[in-house]
């Protein structure tokens, strides 16, 4: 039910794109793209959530541990693009101010 | 008007799919649901059944399986879980949000917050969870 479409940019930027509800069955998958990412070097990420519909703590969860790995590596985890659903959740939570979304990828950064 | 929603599933990670379909179906009915309440509703709803499906010992062998009732009315959304697990044990009112760097432990507290009230009852050998969502704004709806 989910997919994660992965792109690196020309400046070393990776874009993690989750397509479809990001919760207890699908966050694992997220903790292995940004790790996998993380291995091949590209340390600075954009979780881009337009295509994701829904998000739970699992999938929350997960976010914060690419934050986490992200700046443990020297770089960074941001988001963009979130859905009304996600900026609800974030503010919810208050997520928002550890992980405060940009409009687009390319305002990420 | 008032309308009804059920579902009794296994408490494994695929009844999610069947539980976002179920509230798809009261959206369908009730198209004048604002969108916030729809979405703190929703977001509550998935939670507990996570935690359910996460946390959720057999009373005896086999599967947990539990029950989902959804009401809406014009003023109120309510969801009802019963499950036969052994019991839960926990105290809703008292979830609170963990350190802003945890990467677990949110699922009650951000049910409880997106929620008007929030139970949790050990009844007849069940766990019963009852969620309720007063509809603020409302549009378009007799």
């Amino acid at each position: 039910m989910i997919e994660f479409v992965i792109d690196k940019l020309s400046d070393g930027i990776g874009v993690i794109r989750p397509v479809g509800r990001l919760n207890m069955v699908s966050a694992p998958q997220l903790n292995s793209a940004v790790a996998g990412l993380i291995d091949e070097g590209t340390v600075r990420l954009v979780v881009d959530l337009s295509g994701t519909d829904f998000i739970d703590s699992s999938g929350l969860g997960a976010l914060i541990s690419g934050l986490k790995k992200t700046r443990q590596s020297g770089g960074d985890l941001r988001l963009a693009s979130p859905t009304a659903q996600i900026t609800a959740v974030l503010e919810l939570t208050s997520l928002n101010k550890v992980l405060r979304p940009a409009s687009s990828v390319a305002e990420a950064y | 008007m008032e309308s009804r929603f059920e579902l009794e599933s296994a408490a494994e990670p695929q009844s999610l799919d069947a539980i976002h379909q179920l509230l798809q179906k009261v959206w369908d009915s009730a198209p004048g649901i604002d969108l916030m309440d729809r979405i703190r509703f929703e977001t509550a709803v998935i939670e507990v059944a996570s935690n359910i499906i996460e946390h959720s010992t057999p009373a005896e062998h086999g599967t947990v399986r539990f029950t989902l009732e959804v009401q809406n009315t014009p003023d109120l959304l309510q969801a009802e879980f019963q499950d036969d697990a052994r019991a839960a044990g926990v105290d809703p009112g008292a979830a609170v949000m963990p350190d802003e760097l945890a990467e677990s432990g949110r699922g009650l507290a951000l049910a409880k917050v997106a929620l008007d009230q929030f139970g949790y009852a050990r009844d007849a050998g069940r766990n019963r969870w009852t969620l309720l969502c007063r509809l603020k704004r409302r549009s378009g709806a007799s």
